[in-house]
């Protein structure tokens, strides 16, 4: 039997494995439904995985329904909600970045500063929630019901998984009409089913006012590391967002069935980004999608969770790692998260470890890390008509900076290492125009802007609704990339002697 | 018509719970006279003989009268585990003693179906027995299985029907059609005590699969069928074919023909019973059968790892078969530095001769509802199956091992045991004489195969063969589908070593399925299927799958009957063609496909539920089928929960459940090596 696990669907009012969207919404009225971005954090440990889902939604303001297909009977304690945040912290982590450097004066004679303790203090880490069964009796014998945030899960049995059509109906769920035979190949496979009913009243909206729905995780084992995201098409309103991280002791994760890239990073662009960095990254990201007809999966990030550099937000903790699933993968006594009334202590790096370089803070961590992998795909019923499935991969680097703030690969290079450091990284630089007066100039050496201080790292978020189309790489970007057709621009002239 | 007749049939028995069972007609202390009389030991001889031994092994019971004419068949049944196997077996003795005291005399008929027929022929069973009786010593006797007329269903568990008629002699008296129905030559025969299934009765709370060889067997290439096997062999084979060979009738037995005979040894692989009694010959022969029966190769892994890699190649069931709990099968392993000193290793036995916990054990592990091992054969405590790593008849599998750095050799052996220390000292402790507990407690360790890999400078050599190629290639893509593209370096070679042979590009084919490569998956059959010939099964199992897992049914479906055409009693075939004409809208179509499917396992999970889906789609009442359904659906998330227990419980076996885990060797002074003079 295929054990896999299925993307939800959304029902309003009235689903041996891991997906993006992996169910669909349900609802009473006959408006529709739709959702065009999901992020989905996959744990891994042997065997088992350990999936989170995070979806949006827009549709009719009255209770809606996710029904996510599983490949065994979940227990109540098998099925939890998150903070919202939670991906927050991820998204920002791997998302890729824009970073400033401005050149110091090419006369200056260089001194030694003292090294600074440097790294942001740990998040608190996000509560899990638990709910209470609740009372009310629908007529049908379930296996568990408990309501959580604006969740009420009701987990259907062996027995109610197979009647899941007559459950819904009886429950006055109506049930898109793709939906039916979307679901038959899951409930022939014998698939299980959760649904978690959304009331409205209580969910939170974004910025484009569309509903934020709780992170929902559950776990399983399972012999593949497979995201069925066919289902998730039935409520896809056009092209849909899809960004899966996935954590593992020592891999970084890539598609098995679907081309792979990875995005052109360590990429220089005009100071302009600055104003609209999401949609170059959009951009960017379109244009190496289109360069492979649409049909590839784009690696964004691998990097140790005990390190970043640069840190647009502090590394993943033990903490983070165990409300995202090594709570079940380890077995053991997870760290207490820190509460939200007790500031957490500031981390050190260890002493003898590589020290910060000027100007942009990096934070090394000391406990046992994981991987991270971020991997973003844009599809739509074209380009994207099976499941994902996923497979270790060699350790890869690029996207990375020395000290001085120099790359340490050329643009767009990604190469074969002992250890994972990829990131998307766009370097604006600010090359020096004041005046040069000694005999042989040092350029290139780079740090903070004039007068101390640092500038905020940016990182690219919210990229479903990053505006497109709107940006010529050509026109932005300084460095040559010839797989997307970049000329490049030349470095512009220094000062003046 | 036969089928629309059996599957009502069925359900109606088992949801009224009855607990069926062997019957003999016509029953009672006549019919006992029948099956253990004629020439036999007198009641004094066989009383003393348990007395001293806890058994009696001397002149057999039942088999006196058949012996004058069929002296050899006699002779082998004579030290055959069908002999010793009721209360004459000190090691069936003390589990079904157990489960007596718990569940209770009569509902130990769940075991005495099969172990003690002459015991239920009269209802003793039902009461406290007297070990020391010819009844109780008389083992599985000739005339049970030469009385067998009738199969009640194909649910196993001992549901048969002997009719214990006198025996006419003499030419022309029927003789042979009294003794020798068409019935006792086909596989479904054996199956009826070769196949268990747990009922409530047992359990006390559900249902579960117990051993089940006939099942494993019939979905074997070797049995003609296999339609998920890369390797197939050149004939079918039915149970009788390797259990019952054709052996000189050294003795003159009257039913030889051309100087032969079917063997009733029933050589498998007890040879703790041989061991007992001292029968060296019945010992050796069933060492013998053992080697060979698996193969054990070493291939050259990540830089500091080695693969062992095991196939089943005789065995046409499961590997351990019949009580894959208790049987003791492992890897022994063993790295030597450049001297030739053994520097780590894995799998050895200890002082007390207690295997290396970390060991990698070839079985299944039942546990109970606390996640524990069932140590004791107490079937009763059974909850579920904590991994499975026993071998199927056609799946190589692979583990993998780190040796340490400085190894220039690492050597291999599968190594089988009849029992486990534990269990051991429980059914052994009842048998009084020292020496025969002693015997009893000390089955001995059979060396199944060996195999040795040379380390130069962190590598191995390169293979060649591309049988072990195919072979290391499909143990690999069984892994963990994250890792499973290691297995793309062996497979491509042996494609390049062998562009004629259709294995490799099987198990390339299997891969890319796995991996989700719907469109290379379909380009490597259609090379397969490009060349002369009839094209083999596997092919189109594959590509049903593959376009079914893609959603596209409908040529999944069109594959998938083309499968069933060239199979068409495959019970996988069956259950895929019954969802995919689920799925195109067939209802009648995937009824009719459960139904066949069914008539041949009336338990078969996925004929159950596709059967319960196809009468929902055609408006049919489906409570009767629900409830069969979930009867005997496989309790996954009990097993997954146990799991869980188990390995909190016992790390060591944490990994045991992953496909291609890796062991690390224990570094070792001066080891044991696990070689003891009881190796055969």
């Amino acid at each position: 039997m295929i054990n896999r696990i299925a993307l939800f669907l959304l029902l309003t009012a009235v689903p041996t494995a891991a997906e993006a969207f992996c169910g669909f919404f349900v609802s009473g009225a006959d408006a529709k439904l739709t959702n065009n971005a999901s992020q989905v954090v996959l744990m891994r440990k042997g065997n088992r995985t350990v999936m989170t889902m995070s979806n949006n939604y827009k549709g009719p303001t009255e209770d809606f329904a996710m029904v996510v297909p599983v490949p065994v009977v979940l227990h109540k304690e098998d099925v939890k909600t998150l903070e919202p945040n939670v991906f927050e912290h991820i998204d920002a982590l791997s998302a890729p970045r824009l970073v400033e450097y401005w050149e110091q004066d090419p006369c200056f004679q260089p001194r030694y500063e003292a090294m600074k303790s440097t790294g942001a203090p740990p998040r608190s880490a996000p509560k899990m929630k638990r709910g209470a069964a609740a009372d009310e009796d629908f007529g049908v014998k379930v296996e568990a019901r408990f309501t959580v945030g604006e969740y009420e899960i009701v987990i259907l049995s062996a027995k109610e998984a197979n009647g899941l059509e007559s459950w819904l109906k009886f429950n006055k769920y109506r049930i898109p009409d793709q939906a039916a035979p979307a679901l038959a190949p899951y409930v022939r496979s014998q698939m299980k089913f959760f649904v978690a009913k959304v009331n409205i009243q209580k969910v939170k909206r974004d910025s484009h006012g569309a509903v934020v729905l709780s992170p929902l995780r559950f776990s399983f084992e399972s012999q593949e590391l497979r995201l069925p995201v066919r289902l998730g098409l039935i409520n896809a309103d056009g092209k849909q967002d899809l960004i899966v991280y996935i954590l593992h002791p020592t891999s970084r994760f890539q598609t098995a069935n679907y081309p792979n890239v990875f995005i052109p990073t360590n990429l220089e662009v005009l100071d302009d980004v600055r104003k609209s960095f999401g949609a170059f990254y959009a951009q960017l990201f379109d244009e190496t999608m289109a360069k492979a007809n649409n049909k590839a999966v784009v690696t964004e990030y691998a990097w140790q969770t005990t390190s970043c550099d640069p840190c647009p937000v502090p590394p993943l903790q033990p903490s983070d790692l165990y409300t995202l699933g090594n709570d079940i993968l380890s077995g053991a006594q997870a760290p207490a998260p820190t509460s939200p009334q007790q500031p957490p202590s500031p981390q050190r790096p260890p002493p003898g470890m590589r020290p910060s370089f000027r100007g942009r803070p990096g934070f090394f961590g000391n406990f046992s890390p994981w991987v991270l992998t971020r991997l973003h795909t844009r599809y739509d019923r074209e380009t994207l008509s099976e499941d994902l499935i996923f497979q270790e991969a060699r350790p890869m680097v690029g996207g990375r900076s020395t000290f001085d703030g120099t790359s340490m690969e050329l643009p767009g290079e990604v190469k074969p290492d002992s250890t994972n450091n990829f990131q998307g990284r766009y370097i604006i630089r600010h090359y020096w125009n004041g005046p040069v007066a000694c005999q042989g100039p040092r350029y290139g050496v780079w740090g903070g802007p004039p007068g101390g201080g640092q500038r905020a790292l940016q990182h690219a978020n919210d990229l479903a609704n990053a505006p497109r189309g709107q940006i010529a790489l050509r026109r932005v970007v300084r460095s040559a990339l010839p797989q997307l057709g970049l000329p490049g621009m030349a470095v512009p002239r220094r000062g003046q002697k | 018509m036969i089928l629309r007749g059996l599957v009502p049939a069925l359900i109606v028995s088992v949801v009224a719970g009855v607990a069926e069972a062997a019957r003999f007609v016509p029953g009672g202390a006549a019919t006992v006279g029948e099956l253990i009389g004629g020439r036999r030991p007198s009641a004094e001889t066989i009383r003393a003989a348990v007395q001293k031994t806890s058994f009696y092994a001397g002149p057999p019971i039942g088999a006196g009268l058949c012996a004058r004419c069929h002296a050899d068949v006699a002779a082998q049944w004579s030290s055959s585990a069908h002999r010793f196997a009721s209360f004459n077996n000190p090691y069936y003795a003390a589990a079904v003693n157990a489960f007596r005291d718990e569940k209770g005399k009569r509902e130990s008929r769940f075991c005495a179906d099969c172990h003690d027929p002459t015991l239920v022929a009269d209802g003793s069973i039902d009461r406290k027995i007297d070990v020391g009786s010819a009844s109780a010593q008389a083992g599985i006797v000739c005339l049970v299985c030469h009385s067998i007329t009738r199969i009640e269903d194909l649910r196993g568990n001992g549901r048969f029907h002997a009719q214990v008629d006198p025996v006419p002699y003499g030419a022309g008296s029927g003789h042979g059609v009294r003794l020798r129905p068409a019935l006792l030559a086909t596989s479904q025969f054996c199956g009826t005590c070769h196949k268990v299934g747990l009922t409530e009765e047992v359990t006390g709370e559900r249902w579960l699969r117990g051993q089940n060889d006939l099942d494993a067997w019939y979905d074997s290439a070797i049995a003609g069928r296999g339609a998920t096997a890369v390797s197939r062999p050149d004939a079918a084979q039915r149970c009788q074919d390797c259990h019952m060979p054709l052996e000189p009738a050294v003795l003159g037995d009257q039913a030889a023909r051309d100087g032969k005979i079917r063997s009733h040894r029933f050589l498998g692989a007890n040879t703790a019973l041989p061991h007992l009694r001292g029968d060296e010959e019945q010992e050796r022969r069933t060492a013998e059968f053992l080697r060979g029966a698996v193969s054990i190769d070493l291939l050259g892994a990540a830089p500091g790892a080695v693969d062992v890699v095991l196939r089943n190649r005789r065995v046409g069931h499961r590997f351990p078969g019949g009580t894959m709990d208790s049987n003791e099968v492992w890897i022994e392993v063993t790295a030597s530095d450049g001297a030739g000193q053994p520097i780590a290793g894995s799998g050895g036995l200890d002082g007390g001769g207690s295997l290396d916990p970390a060991a990698h054990r070839v079985r299944a592990q039942p546990v109970d509802a606390l996640g524990q091992p069932i140590a004791h054969r107490d079937v009763q405590h059974l909850r579920g199956v904590a991994f499975d790593t026993s071998l199927n008849p056609a799946d190589p599998q692979a583990v993998r091992y780190r040796v340490p750095w400085g190894t220039a050799t690492v050597r291999a052996r599968l190594l089988y045991r009849k029992f486990e220390r534990q269990y051991l000292a429980f059914a052994c402790a009842g048998v009084r004489d020292a020496l025969v507990r002693a015997r009893c407690e000390s089955p001995p360790v059979v060396e199944m195969a060996a195999a040795q890999i040379v380390i130069s400078d962190g590598e191995t050599a390169a293979v060649t063969q591309w049988e072990r190629l195919v072979d290391h290639g499909l143990a690999l893509a069984d892994a963990l589908v994250d890792r499973a593209g290691e297995a793309l370096a062996p497979l491509l070679r042996a494609a390049a070593l062998a562009p004629d042979r259709p294995e490799p590009l099987l198990g390339l084919a299997r891969l890319a399925l796995a991996l989700g490569q719907t469109d290379e998956t379909l380009a490597l059959l259609d090379r397969l299927d490009a060349r002369p010939g009839p094209g083999v099964p596997a092919s189109l199992w594959l590509r049903a799958t593959t376009l079914h897992r893609a959603y596209r049914d409908r040529p999944a479906l069109t594959a998938a009957e083309q499968l069933l055409t060239r199979l068409p009693d495959d019970r996988n075939a069956l259950g895929l063609v019954a969802r995919l004409r689920g799925l195109a809208g067939d209802a009648i179509g995937a009824l009719a496909a459960s139904d066949r499917l069914l008539a041949i396992d009336p338990e078969a999970e996925e004929g159950l539920f596709q059967r319960m889906l196809a009468l929902r789609d055609l408006g049919r009442e489906t409570r009767a089928a629900e409830e069969i359904f979930l009867r005997h659906r496989r309790p996954i998330e009990t097993d997954l929960a146990l799991r869980r227990l188990l390995n909190q419980a016992r790390p060591a076996l944490a990994e045991e459940s992953v496909p291609v885990h890796t062991h690390i060797l224990t570094a070792r002074g001066e080891r044991r090596t696990g070689e003891s003079a009881n190796v055969r």
